[in-house]
């Protein structure tokens, strides 16, 4: 017979399938739970009242998942002007641009409400105005959220749809009033005063650290800081987790227990307070997840009752989902039961170990693999120091930071100015750490990128999880024997089928306006990028400044490239020095390990590139300048460069490079952005030869892609590689026409985001993003 | 159906929780785990002969891979041979002690579930053909009811061969090991025919001297088993 905990256990998990059957694809989760119920029911230790338990809580919360989804519809037309809303939560203003997730006062949907400040005036008086539950009247106009445009980019139309938006409200006035003042949003600004007290009162960097660790509000750390905590593996740090929590009720318990509470008077004390903590740093899964759990053990103390972590865990579980049931797509929900679940299911093999630093080793590394499925497929890379990383920083947060950060913060309130000189120290202390983590997060091979990993791997990962740790659990191999052999499965599972996979692809990337075209060769035969995209960063006065601006290279061309595994490019070719193909360039630089880089032989070089060559070399990478002439081969396929001509310069756009290439069975010509002239020059060099794929010269511009270029080449299809709306108005009418007379299949970035041809052998499919 | 309760000291067990016990075989520990550390399963150097631990005995009493008690029963010409093996489960501390007087002297019959998953690992091993549990005089069998050691291979769903029967009334446990070892013959063998060329297992709670199941296996080896190898809780 199967323990209270281990039914609460599968009761879970068949509740996370039923979930998982309403809302993602019945079949899968459906399979998943026939295939548990039937292993359990075959070991003859389920009895069958467990078996009818699991059963409900699959068919229960798959029919709570299908009447969530039902009611979580849209009743706007899209054609409303104004509304009123009240915000609570998701309320960002960053430089002059605001944003918020707004509920529609008497309707249940909402909207994700953005307007543009138009003074600083503006913005400090609603900062002042936006209170937790204040209502505004917003006058615009409703869009549809956009769709992701590349491939495993981050969706926001999903996104919105999870948290019960249908549309972007485009605002184009902002005002706002109290609004009502419930308990809830009473906690609320007693958190905003505190986060406030906090940013006047210490400097910024321990300001940024403390308010993130006592209010859990880490946006005010710098970005660049917080990628690096995400480097090293330690962000869950700077997170409110399940140890603060933990930490926190502990010493509050003992204190009320010394102060003379009875220990039911403590129980119940504590059980007021937990929520209240929830609602003050911020509602987060994790924080969510460690109050509930905490509550459920406390309260079944009150009763004399004892209740096993696994138990208590397994409840909030369920009522998080019976609350709801989209919040299987949040990553921190996802990380912080994951994790927890792991922990608590193999804490007897780690406890038994008499050392504190075995024990937190093992920590680390159980918390790694725990979460490596969910980071591989959100983030696409994992830290290959964490485990390092975590043995300085876990004591140094649990034991310096933590406490202190807490006792400095609650004495600060009586005394603020006495503790100048230890608020002095504690910044310090918060700058080393953050100095230390820059460090660790720059050493070699810190983030390993490993791609976004196919369902099969995500499938083997789950399933290989436990019986790993089934395996770490058997007291009759050594421990060290043990871990090594689970580090060795796993690192062998993340390199070797993205590594080796028979399937090449070669992806237009929709970077906007502008061109790049990634070209992954099967078995790992090479990786190639031709161009990069880039868009323009303008200057602005400083209350505009947004804390981390778009760029096309680190926000789009860098995660779609990790996502698909690609951890060093053998060669990166930069067609030519504009921006819009080079200007994503400087952060591949930071993230992907570039072998060579390849630029047009030219007279004249931009600002941009001669930026990037400087770059290069401090990073060790050669650069050759080419023209006409050489060739290369990568497995199966083959290059050749056709531009620029090698004995004039023609310098600007007709000085791009133009490369010919048989790749995956097709073969292909990139053009860059050549236009008459270079496509001139090309017909003269060139005999007449027959491609398949055109990349489309300069956009789609008028002056490229000629009547003769397309008549000598005789392309079936072409990519036209432009920016959605973009305002040269490319690709122009005049080339569309042109091809379409000619029968050429047309493929435009911007109608249908990356264009992907994947393909095995010599034999592949053409797919769109956006369909 | 497993209890929430130790079977022996009837205290709460706190819930077993394991990867292994959630996806491979739900714990059945039986008892609680202050218990379960009492009983401490023989393992490391041992005497190849009985499973006595060799570590905790002092080096002038051991004699290559054998304690030196095999060393002299081995030597005497009149025993050498007659046990080729004695496979023992745990040490005979006060715990199991205490816990073997419970289930053999006080009646509590259930506690043979405790070595019900170590004694089958062993038969299994050892793969015999006849199973036989060393038998009781029949005031024994009066006084307590059940024979410790037919219980034991009944738990594990075998079958006990009675092969033997006892002609001798006193109690072992009474006697000295001089008094033991010079006894006269305390068995008799009831069906000779199915003994010969048979690899036999003796069951047993306890191997103190080695001197019953000695006794136990000359008579068998007298009949004809070509192996005698016994299994016993303690040692």
């Amino acid at each position: 017979m199967l323990t209270i905990g281990n039914i609460l256990f599968f009761a879970s998990l068949f509740s996370v399938l039923g979930v998982m059957a309403a809302l993602e694809s019945m079949f899968p989760s459906l399979a998943a739970a026939a295939l548990i119920c039937l292993g359990l029911f075959l070991s003859k230790d389920t009895s069958n009242r467990s078996l009818l338990i699991f059963l409900s809580c699959f068919s229960g919360f798959y029919i709570n998942g299908v009447i969530t989804a039902d009611s979580n519809s849209t009743s706007l037309t899209g054609q409303e002007k104004s509304f009123f809303v009240s915000l609570n939560n998701g309320v960002k203003v960053d430089g002059d641009s605001f944003s918020a997730l707004g509920t529609i006062v008497g309707s249940q949907e909402k909207l994700a409400i953005t307007y543009r400040i138009k003074t600083n005036e503006k913005k400090i008086l609603l900062k002042e105005e936006i209170t937790p539950g204040a209502v505004c009247k917003v006058n615009g106009r409703l869009t549809l959220p956009p769709a992701a445009r590349n491939p495993n980019a981050f969706d926001y139309k999903n996104y919105l749809f999870t948290k019960g938006a249908f549309w972007i409200f485009e605002s184009s006035s902002l005002e706002c009033g109290p609004g009502n003042s419930n308990l809830i949003n009473r906690i609320k600004k007693i958190r905003l005063k505190g986060i406030s007290y906090l940013e006047n009162h210490y400097p910024a960097e321990a300001a940024a650290i403390s308010i993130a660790l006592v209010f859990g509000d880490r946006s005010m750390i710098d970005p660049d800081t917080i990628l690096s905590y995400q480097k090293a593996g330690v962000i869950h740090l700077l997170a409110i987790s399940g140890l603060h929590v933990g930490l926190l009720s502990g010493m509050l318990y003992f204190f009320l227990l010394r102060i003379g509470l009875t220990r039911e008077r403590t129980l119940e004390l504590l059980l007021v307070l937990l929520p209240i903590y929830a609602v003050l740093t911020g509602l987060s899964p994790p924080v969510n997840r460690a109050a509930s759990m905490i509550m459920i053990i406390l309260a079944a103390k009150r009763f004399h009752l004892t209740l096993s972590p696994l138990s208590a865990i397994s409840f909030s579980l369920l009522a998080y989902l019976l609350i709801n049931p989209y919040i299987i797509y949040d990553v921190g929900f996802q990380l912080s039961f994951r994790v927890s679940f792991t922990l608590i299911i193999s804490a007897k093999p780690v406890m038994r170990k008499q050392s504190y630093f075995i024990r937190m080793v093992l920590v680390s590394l159980l918390a790694q693999l725990a979460s490596l499925p969910i980071l591989m497929y959100h983030f696409y890379e994992i830290s290959l120091i964490s485990i390092l990383a975590n043995c300085i920083f876990v004591p140094l947060y649990s034991f310096i930071i933590l406490p202190v950060c807490l006792l400095l913060f609650i004495v600060h309130l009586l005394l603020p100015m006495e503790l100048v000189f230890f608020v002095e120290v504690f910044s310090l202390i918060t700058q080393a750490a953050n100095g230390l983590s820059v460090k660790l997060a720059s050493l070699p091979g810190a983030a390993f990128i490993t791609g976004r990993p196919s369902f099969q791997l995500l499938l083997f990962l789950v399933i290989v999880h436990p019986i790993m740790l089934m395996y770490f659990e058997n007291p009759k191999i050594q421990t060290v024997n043990r871990t090594v052999i689970i580090l060795a499965v796993f690192l062998f599972v993340l390199v070797v089928p993205a590594t080796y996979s028979p399937y090449g692809k070669v992806v237009f990337i929709d970077v906007g306006q502008g061109d790049s075209i990634l070209i992954k060769l099967p078995y790992n035969q090479g990786i190639f990028l031709i161009d990069t995209g880039g868009n323009m960063v303008f200057e602005q006065e400083a209350w505009k400044r947004k804390s981390d601006k778009f760029e096309v290279g680190k926000d789009i061309l860098v995660p779609y490239l990790k996502s698909e595994g690609v951890r060093s490019i053998d060669k990166l070719i930069l067609t030519h020095g504009d921006l819009d193909h080079i200007g994503g360039a400087q952060a591949l630089f930071t993230e992907i390990k570039i072998k060579e880089l390849i630029l047009p032989a030219s007279k004249s070089v931009s600002i941009t590139e001669e930026r990037l060559l400087k770059l290069a070399e401090s990073y060790g990478v050669m650069t050759h300048r080419i023209s006409e002439g050489p060739s290369w081969k990568a497995g199966k396929a083959k290059f050749k460069v056709l531009g620029p001509p090698g004995e004039k310069d023609l310098g600007g756009n007709n000085q791009s490079i133009i490369l010919l290439a048989d790749i995956g069975g097709l073969t292909w010509l990139f053009t860059g952005d050549a236009e008459l002239e270079a496509e001139s020059q090309l017909i003269k060099n060139f005999p007449e030869y027959n491609i398949d794929i055109l990349k489309a010269g300069h956009h789609g511009s008028k002056t490229s892609t000629t009547e003769q270029l397309l008549d000598h080449f005789k392309p079936e299809g072409a990519i036209l590689s432009a920016g959605q709306k973009n305002r040269y108005g490319h690709p122009h009418q005049e080339v569309l026409g042109r091809l379409e007379r000619r029968g050429i299949k047309i493929f435009r970035t911007d109608k249908n985001g990356a264009i992907t041809y994947s393909f095995r052998g010599e034999k592949g499919t053409f797919s769109k993003e956006i369909p | 159906m497993f209890s929430e309760r130790c079977l022996y000291c009837h205290g709460k067990k706190e819930q077993a929780v394991s990867w292994t016990a959630l996806f491979w075989k739900g714990e059945s520990d039986l008892l609680c785990g202050a218990c379960k550390a009492k009983l401490m399963v023989i393992h490391g150097d041992i005497c190849s002969m009985c499973s006595r631990p060799l570590d905790e005995l002092d080096s002038k009493f051991i004699e290559g891979d054998r304690c030196l008690d095999c060393v002299r029963w081995e030597k005497d010409s009149n025993w050498s041979g007659c046990l080729d093996k004695n496979i023992a489960l745990y040490s005979y501390n006060d715990f199991l002690k205490e816990l073997l007087s419970r289930y053999k002297f006080r009646g509590d019959y259930v506690l043979a579930k405790i070595f019900a998953v170590q004694l089958q690992t062993k038969i299994k091993r050892a793969a015999p053909d006849l199973i036989v549990p060393i038998p009781l005089s029949s005031e024994r069998l009066y006084e307590r009811g059940f024979n410790q050691s037919e219980a034991l291979i009944i738990e594990v769903n075998h079958t006990p061969s009675h092969l033997l029967e006892r002609i001798h009334t006193e109690k072992q446990s009474k006697k000295s090991r001089d008094e033991r070892i010079h006894l006269q013959q305390v068995f008799k063998i009831t069906d000779t025919d199915t003994i010969a060329s048979k690899k036999i297992l003796l069951i047993d709670d306890i191997y103190t001297t080695g001197s019953t199941l000695r006794h136990a296996g000359k008579i068998l080896k007298q009949a004809g088993a070509t192996q005698v190898q016994s299994l016993t809780i303690a040692r």
